[in-house]
């Protein structure tokens, strides 16, 4: 069963790889951007750093960990999900969303991974470049299994930054538009680029479980501080799970109400 | 110059007709980034013993980053964002070449038209945000500093538009320009002075950034506002962003002028 579904994804990277070497322009503007993005971050700390020893109790070497490691989250999640997150609203517009109904296979697997962009890897190898340099600043020993449980909590944060950007998106099957929430969304990711210990009371309850986005890069930073932080690490594990969980259940609901615009 | 005015009042008729949806946008994006600022320069402060920056108290901090936030909203009207380059991709551009007006005095006045409408309504939100939160350490702003602020936000979105408009007549040659357009909002943020004071930066770096067009699509207009810009400062800045316009026209005509000669207007 898993195998099939590995199979298959495998299918869309060939043919996402295909896909990004015909456009090589729109591929360098891409990596410029994602650059240049990357340079803001960086910056941004640079500068507050040269005036503070310590935010919400980080020093620069860990505020460097952190945001790079945001990066390389933002970087995957660019490359594997992006692209789902336009082209399903155009599907549900179109009523394209038939063909995908139709297949063998989980129709929600189906929509959520089948759009690849393959060109931006390269920023997905910048980002991890900038998080290798941020690491080597880290002057702490951490043991290896910090460095390889850190690296699953990235690939984690990156698949939980799309199922929640998914759950957004599946309102459409209620408001028939997205661009609401999407641009709510994209203001509000603000608040992951910033370490969670500055947050206090209920917003930063809010940040930590419902609207996770402390969750995407700045708990894994912890659990890698503390040297496999394990509260961390379940931490995430349940806030991943239950946005699973919501998907699945979004899904299900949002295709009862489903009108083929087509049919 | 009649027609433009027309242009122009059109547009800001079509975005009155639907100003809920840019409240509610509004009311989440002050709610958004003064919370962050708040939380995250509360954390600096803090970590300063509580000493605040020169000429920044914690209040100003986040209102300065509010400010800048809001002129972003200003420049960018999300309905023209990309309206050149769509234009060239779709080949609706074949209607505005037989128009007997110039096609970006037309894009212009609909930019202005959408902006001016922006910048009221951002102008009451901040004005409400002012007096609840930050008049304990900023009192409201003089007549001199509203004359700077309203100049320099007049500047800056005439040139956001043209460089905006630069970078979409690469749409006649690539596919995709929406990536340049992003690029240079990015610029904005750290070189403008979006995220953080200019005045927080190094003095290398601000004596650099003086002569860029950055700082006057987000610092300038907020300094200005926040009676930090003395009027010798305000008319050098004044020179720096006219000297940008012209060079900006001058490409972007150049580039509009080779991309025609280029363009087979498919899709209309």
């Amino acid at each position: 069963m898993i195998w099939r579904y590995v199979r298959i994804y495998l299918n869309f990277l060939r043919f996402a790889a295909s896909r990004a070497m015909q456009f090589r322009a729109e591929l360098l503007f891409r990596v410029v951007m994602d650059v240049f993005y990357y340079s803001v971050f960086l910056g941004f700390y640079e500068i507050l750093y040269s005036h503070t020893e310590l935010i919400g109790g980080w020093n620069r070497a860990q505020a460097m960990v952190f945001i790079s490691g945001f990066l390389v989250v933002d970087a995957l999640q660019m490359t594997f999900f992006a692209d789902m997150y336009h082209a399903f609203q155009q599907m549900y517009r179109l009523g394209a969303l038939d063909h995908y109904l139709t297949k063998p296979i989980s129709s929600w697997f189906f929509v959520g991974f089948r759009h690849i962009n393959f060109g931006s890897l390269i920023n997905v190898s910048v980002a991890v470049s900038i998080l290798i340099w941020a690491l080597q600043n880290y002057s702490q020993p951490l043991s290896w299994q910090a460095y390889v449980v850190y690296g699953m909590m990235i690939v984690a944060a990156s698949f939980l930054y799309f199922l929640l950007i998914f759950a957004l998106l599946m309102s459409i099957f209620w408001t028939e538009s997205t661009e609401g929430p999407l641009s709510i969304y994209f203001e509000a990711v603000n608040f992951a680029t910033r370490p969670h210990h500055i947050f206090h009371g209920v917003i930063k309850g809010i940040l930590l479980s419902i609207v996770p986005f402390s969750v995407f890069a700045s708990i894994p930073a912890q659990a890698l501080f503390d040297d496999v932080g394990w509260g961390s690490v379940l931490h995430m594990l349940a806030v991943v799970a239950g946005f699973f969980l919501l998907n699945r259940w979004l899904w299900q609901r949002g295709l009862r109400r489903y009108a083929s615009a087509q049919g | 110059m009649r027609w433009f005015y027309q242009v122009m009042s059109g547009q800001i008729r079509m975005r009155l007709a639907y100003p809920w949806g840019f409240w509610i946008g509004l009311g989440l994006e002050v709610f958004v980034v003064a919370s962050i600022n708040w939380y995250l320069w509360s954390a600096v402060l803090e970590s300063r013993g509580g000493q605040a920056f020169p000429g920044y108290t914690l209040r100003i901090l986040v209102l300065y980053s509010l400010i800048t936030s809001l002129l972003r909203k200003v420049q960018v009207n999300t309905d023209q964002f990309g309206g050149i380059g769509d234009d060239i991709y779709s080949g609706s551009l074949n209607k505005y070449l037989v128009y007997p007006v110039s096609y970006f005095g037309f894009r212009y006045a609909m930019h202005l038209g959408g902006s001016l409408v922006s910048l009221v309504q951002s102008s009451l939100a901040l004005l409400l945000f002012w007096v609840l939160f930050a008049l304990q350490d900023m009192p409201l702003p003089g007549a001199s500093s509203l004359i700077q602020f309203l100049v320099l936000v007049l500047l800056g979105i005439t040139i956001r538009f043209i460089m905006n408009a630069t970078l979409q007549t690469m749409a006649f040659w690539f596919e995709q320009v929406w990536s340049l357009l992003i690029l240079f909002s990015f610029l904005i943020m750290l070189l403008g002075g979006q995220l953080i004071p200019l005045d927080l930066y190094p003095a290398w770096a601000r004596e650099v950034l003086f002569y860029t067009p950055f700082p006057i699509l987000a610092a300038w207009p907020a300094e200005a506002l926040l009676g930090k810009m003395s009027w010798l400062t305000f008319f050098q800045v004044c020179g720096v962003a006219c000297v940008w316009l012209v060079v900006f026209n001058v490409i972007a005509r150049f580039s509009f002028a080779r991309g025609v000669r280029n363009y087979s207007g498919i899709g209309a």
